[in-house]
């Protein structure tokens, strides 16, 4: 253990010092609402005009061939190809007033999955090491790792949009908290995780063997005694080991053992057994989960840019693709979530880097608008049937309580108990708040 | 050498001596009254102004000031005349906001600042009631402020200890200020009681800082432990200057070094930090059988000779010179890299080194250098990266504001860039693959200047001309040539930053730690850990003509790097170089490492330089017919174990941290799994040749450890052989335990 003089020898920081000092600063910690956060991510960004914001009144340039239906929440109407998550409407909040400059999708993407306005608005933004980390790194370090597992896990894709989309690891903070990114599609029959399989002609002897010749080098060179860094390196080797080897935490990864109906229940795709290993992975501890809908930005099978570009309308993509995937999956983790008694101590957030245009394009598709656009929460320390914020008649700018992709940020850690406050420091060692916004106190439950 | 409880001695009668000549002037603030010399330095003092405070881009609860007051021209207005002007209350002062928030007498997020009856809070509210006046002007009126002492020793069981500060004005009057100056410490058990007065706690170094108006010093505090003093015996006999320099701060902080490693270690470790690889099986052999007295100097004259020292020390400079293929092409990084690497191979002076750098001009092919300037494309960023890569300075705080833990202002910062103010490129040919790319480049670029072009001053928007770092003359630009006139400065022998820059990094890498650290962070507030030291490394670098093989071999043959690692692991102790640091072995080199011990080559035969990833030159190794997923096998190991994409012009973009994926691709990842298991490299070998266990051990363990298997290892090797279902499977398992125990991951 280091002793109370190095730890503080190894302090960076200059504090300040004076008459009523202890620093002007703010505790890491509050009271944690929840204990898991799922992050739906939606690369592409969806249309909020056809989800959660519609607008039947504005001029047909805008409204689009979508028409809305009620849902359980008497004043908040939805999509009408959302029917049965608008039987769970009253389990949510939406904001309506989200807004950003980014207008590109990778330092919109950026911006969303770390709180932070890049720079510039590059459609290529590169992914440097001077970025800020993800919202779940920054989790991992403050709250740390539960029941054995790690605190972030990502999967089932690494975003980008030709290069990819900074913000989806841990960055200057360092790859400690690094996320454990899952590559694997959990719809695949073959899904397992390559970190937890061992390779071919291994069995336990053998991995005995392995642990005993590496065991009797370590132990003649008392390494293991005299450095912190071997120590650090045998620590990983052992928390591997154990999740090589613990039941619960290979049953947790183990998507085959859930029963069929369930699986058919979030829906056969690669985002539907995402959001249901998510599930398996919040019932098994996990901290933060960032589940990306689409490893590319559009298409018919990426994610919501929906542009009309390259003879592919909008709408005919958005019936048959993106909605109904939306409408089989969320509503279903929402209510999965609650039956096993978990919706409140989890919170699910729905959110893509940007809204469309409230003016349909010349291609019957819609652009991208990050000057106004809607996100969604579901689940523990958030209003249930609630709504913030408006846009204006047609969508396009906040009209009332605008919020920004860091007051989204800060609403999500303080919900986990981490005061935005919390300072981190980049590689040139200046010092930050993980969010520059703030908490969006009305929302909260 | 003065001995050190003498010089206390000294110190307890001269403070207070010294003190005595500067009256206090709180009495005359009183008088004086005013908003640059009192009334700021106290806001400053309560921590108002701090970043995360109201100092912070935005402010705070609506009130913003400028960071550490850098502007008090906006400060003025801000406290007066912000707020609906509720901020000061000119009739009835106790009512002003500023006064009610800082006491606490009305709800204030950053809490109680000071009290109804301090300094502070008298002299504010009188200031306010004479009218809240503006200063004449809102120029400093300090030249220089200076701590007294300048340093401080403290016994074991002192745990107060007071400083002065004293502020030279611009009219050349000294005064006390220490009443209004802000302290900052590096160290939180250094805590003030009443202006000057400090307290501390359990620690063996720190420093502490103290600011007045625009203007910041820092001191060393030292505080030496009870415990007894080391006997000078149990110092080792210095090898060279560098000893007596480490060896003086050990005695003064009483740490008792560790005693010089085995053959066994300094083999493994100066082979890893010179070549970066590990010793051959008969290297190791020759080395250890050798006699002679001065086999370590010979064996450092050898490897600095081999060229795996210059793909070593190139693969260094790619990583902060940006040689990476995304922002130049793959011709492109193969000439710079080819430039550097040739450059160390003949021992270059890295003044000159340097120079060429900075004034490159031409194509980017056929004069490699210009590839810097490619990687970075404007004014700003070529300046920050000349001022930390090669002057050891972060100048990036000062390009939005004055950098806040160094003298360096805005103004310094834009001047400095003025000098890349003219450079320019002109694309012959781009055939990027991706049209929206604006980094990605494939194709030659010529590097010119261009006869006009200034940076502008950001509040005025006047171009500037540009001015050496800590120099107050303009340069002009005289035929263009701006740049040759930075690059001179730069490699002259006198210039004030760029020797102990360049010795500093080359100490960090052979030591793990810079003596100013981080290493490329020098400034007024991060003091060296031992300047004399510092300074002595960088006179002999000057001196040897700046010869980075030079310096390598007087480091190398100092005692301090011939430490053992210790028994029991201390910050303190590797800050003073008392013991040697264990490191993990970079990327590149524990990929090489495995491939040894393997004998498996990891990427295409027909490319020899992807034959080592220490010696690939961009920042991926790429095979060029290679299948592709084993190049991206590969490249997913070297980044996981922190090989940098080569995006920042920092040395900290090289990551040491262990992690979970690492211990993930070490026991299951496909390119441990395909080194052990697949046809070839030694396990056949050792099969095909029946060799005896023994032999085979003895040649793996010289090569992985650079020493002999242990009784006790060779009894478990061959008991997992036997007991095995076949000797390849054996081999496996015992080459795995090889490759995975930490004294293979770790150089001692």
């Amino acid at each position: 253990m280091f002793s109370r003089r190095s730890f503080v020898r190894r302090g960076l920081a200059l504090s300040v010092i004076g008459s009523t000092f202890p620093r002007p600063g703010f505790s890491a910690s509050t009271k944690p609402k929840v204990k898991s956060i799922i992050f739906l991510h939606q690369f592409g960004g969806p249309s909020q005009m056809d989800t959660f914001d519609l607008k039947p009144n504005a001029p047909d340039a805008y409204r689009g061939p979508l028409k809305g239906i009620s849902s359980v929440v008497p004043s908040l109407p939805i999509g009408e190809m959302l029917p049965d998550m608008a039987k769970v409407m009253d389990r949510v909040t939406i904001v309506r007033s989200v807004h950003h400059e980014m207008k590109n999708h990778n330092s919109a993407a950026y911006y969303s999955l770390t709180g932070y306005s890049p720079l510039t608005d590059d459609q290529r933004l590169r992914d440097t090491m001077d970025l800020f980390p993800a919202y779940g790194s920054v989790v991992s370090k403050f709250k740390g790792a539960a029941n054995g597992l790690p605190p972030f896990i990502s999967f089932p894709h690494v975003i980008r949009d030709g290069s990819v989309t900074p913000g989806q690891h841990a960055s200057f903070m360092g790859k400690t908290y690094d996320p454990f990114f899952i590559g694997q599609d959990p719809n695949s029959p073959d899904f397992s995780l390559p970190e937890l399989v061992l390779p071919a002609g291994l069995n336990p002897e053998r991995i005995s063997n392995r642990k005993e010749m590496m065991g009797i080098i370590d132990s003649e060179t008392k390494i293991l005694e005299k450095s912190f860094k071997a120590k650090g390196i045998q620590d990983n080797y052992d928390r591997a080991h154990e999740m090589l080897t613990s039941k619960s935490i290979r049953s947790a990864f183990d998507i085959s053992a859930e029963p069929a109906r369930v699986r058919e229940r979030y829906g056969r795709t690669t985002y539907g057994q995402s959001c249901l290993l998510a599930r398996r992975l919040v019932e098994a501890g996990a901290t933060f989960i960032n589940v990306y809908f689409a490893p590319f930005i559009g298409g018919c099978q990426g994610g919501w840019d929906t542009h009309g570009f390259q003879d592919k309308p909008m709408y005919p993509i958005m019936k048959n693709y993106l909605l109904p995937i939306t409408d089989k999956t969320l509503p279903t983790l929402i209510l999965d979530l609650e039956e096993r008694g978990l919706l409140d101590s989890t919170l699910i957030f729905w959110a893509g880097e940007f809204g469309r245009t409230p003016k349909i394009n010349n291609l019957s598709g819609r652009d991208h608008w990050p000057q106004c656009y809607t996100v969604l929460f579901a689940g523990g320390g958030v209003k249930k049937g609630f709504v913030y914020g408006a846009s204006d008649s047609k969508g396009a700018f906040p009209s009332t309580d605008p919020v920004r992709p860091e007051d989204l940020s800060a609403t999500l850690f303080h919900l986990l108990g981490i005061n935005p406050a919390t300072e981190i420091k980049n590689n040139f060692n200046r010092p930050f708040p993980i969010s520059t916004g703030r908490v969006i106190d009305r929302i909260l439950a | 050498m003065m001995p050190s409880n003498f010089k206390i001695l000294i110190l307890f009668f001269l403070v207070p001596f010294t003190l005595f000549f500067y009256s206090s002037e709180r009495s005359y603030a009183f008088e004086r009254n005013d908003f640059l010399s009192d009334v700021m330095p106290l806001i400053s003092r309560a921590g108002c102004n701090q970043g995360p405070c109201h100092g912070s881009l935005n402010g705070r609860g609506g009130f913003r000031l400028s960071l550490r007051g850098e502007d008090p021209a906006f400060d003025y207005s801000s406290i007066v005349k912000g707020a609906g002007k509720r901020r000061v209350d000119v009739i009835d002062p106790e009512e002003s906001l500023l006064l009610k928030k800082a006491i606490g007498e009305i709800p204030h997020e950053g809490g109680k600042r000071f009290d109804q009856n301090s300094l502070s809070y008298r002299l504010i509210k009188q200031w306010i009631q004479n009218g809240a006046q503006p200063p004449q002007n809102y120029k400093s009126t300090t030249a220089k402020i200076e701590l007294i002492p300048p340093e401080i020793f403290l016994n074991g069981e002192q745990a107060k200890f007071q400083i002065k500060v004293i502020s030279t004005g611009l009219d050349k009057k000294q005064i006390d200020v220490s009443s209004f100056a802000s302290f900052e410490t590096s160290n939180p058990l250094i805590t003030m009681s009443t202006a000057g007065h400090f307290g501390c706690g359990d620690f063996l170094e720190g420093s502490l800082t103290a600011r007045y108006q625009d203007q910041q010093v820092s001191a060393r505090i030292i505080r030496i432990p009870d415990r007894s003093p080391i006997a000078l015996s149990g110092l080792s006999k210095p090898f060279n200057y560098i000893d007596e320099h480490v060896n003086n701060k050990l005695q003064k902080l009483r740490i008792s070094p560790g005693e010089i490693c085995s053959d066994e270690v300094f083999l493994r470790r100066v082979t890893l930090d010179l070549n970066g690889r590990l010793p051959d099986a008969k290297e190791a052999e020759n080395f250890l059988s050798d006699k002679s007295l001065d086999k370590r100097s010979k064996l450092v004259v050898y490897l600095l000779e081999r060229s795996e020292f210059s793909d070593l020390w190139a693969l260094k400079w790619s990583d902060i010179l940006r040689n990476d293929e995304k922002v130049l092409d793959a011709k492109g990084v193969r000439l710079f890299h080819g430039w550097i690497k040739r450059s160390i191979a003949e021992d270059k002076p890295l003044n000159d080194f340097s120079r060429e750098i900075i004034a490159a001009k031409g194509s980017s092919y056929s004069q490699p250098e210009t590839n810097f300037y490619r990687a970075l494309r404007s004014p700003d960023l070529r300046a920050e990266a000349v001022a930390q890569v090669f002057l050891g300075l972060r100048l990036q705080c000062a390009k939005c504001h004055n950098h806040p833990f160094d003298q360096w202002t805005q103004e310094d910062y834009h001047r400095f860039a003025g000098f890349f103010a003219r450079l320019d490129y002109r694309i012959f040919e781009n055939n990027k693959k991706d049209k929206l790319d604006k980094n990605e480049f494939i194709g030659e670029q010529t590097i010119l200047v261009n006869r006009s072009g200034s940076v502008v001053d950001p509040k005025t928007g006047n171009p500037l001309e540009p001015r050496f770092l800590g120099d107050s003359k303009l340069i002009r630009d005289e035929d263009g040539e701006w740049l040759n006139q930075l690059s001179a400065w730069l490699a002259s022998p006198q210039n004030p930053f760029f020797a102990k820059a360049q010795v500093n990094r080359v100490w960090f890498h052979l030591f793990g730690r810079g003596i100013v650290d981080p290493l490329d962070d020098f400034r007024a507030t991060n003091l060296p850990v031992n300047k004399e030291l510092l300074e002595a490394l960088a006179e002999d670098f000057v001196r040897s003509g700046f010869s980075l093989k030079t310096l390598v071999r007087t480091i190398t043959s100092s005692a301090a790097y011939q430490r053992s690692s210790p028994r029991k692991e201390s910050p303190d102790d590797f800050g003073n170089f008392a013991y040697s640091k264990t490191r993990p072995l970079q990327a590149e080199e524990l990929l090489d490492a495995i491939s040894k011990i393997t004998e498996k080559k990891l990427v295409d035969k027909s490319n020899p330089e992807s034959q080592s990833s220490v010696a690939n030159p961009g920042s991926a190794v790429k095979s060029n017919s290679g299948p592709k997923g084993k190049d991206l096998a590969v490249n997913r190991f070297l980044s996981s174990f922190g090989k940098p994409v080569r995006s920042l012009t920092c040395e900290c973009e090289r990551s040491e941290d262990n992690t979970l994926g690492q211990a993930f691709l070490m026991i299951s990842g496909d390119v441990i799994s395909d080194m052990l298991s697949t046809e070839g490299g030694r396990i056949e070998r050792i099969i095909k040749e029946n060799t005896q266990p023994e032999i085979a051990l003895r040649d793996i363990f010289l090569t992985a450890f650079a020493r002999q298997p242990t009784g006790i290892e060779i009894a478990k090797a061959k008991s997992i052989l036997f007991k095995s279902k076949s000797f390849k499977e054996g081999w496996e398992d015992i080459l795995w335990g090889v490759v995975n125990s930490k004294e293979f991951l770790l150089r001692q």
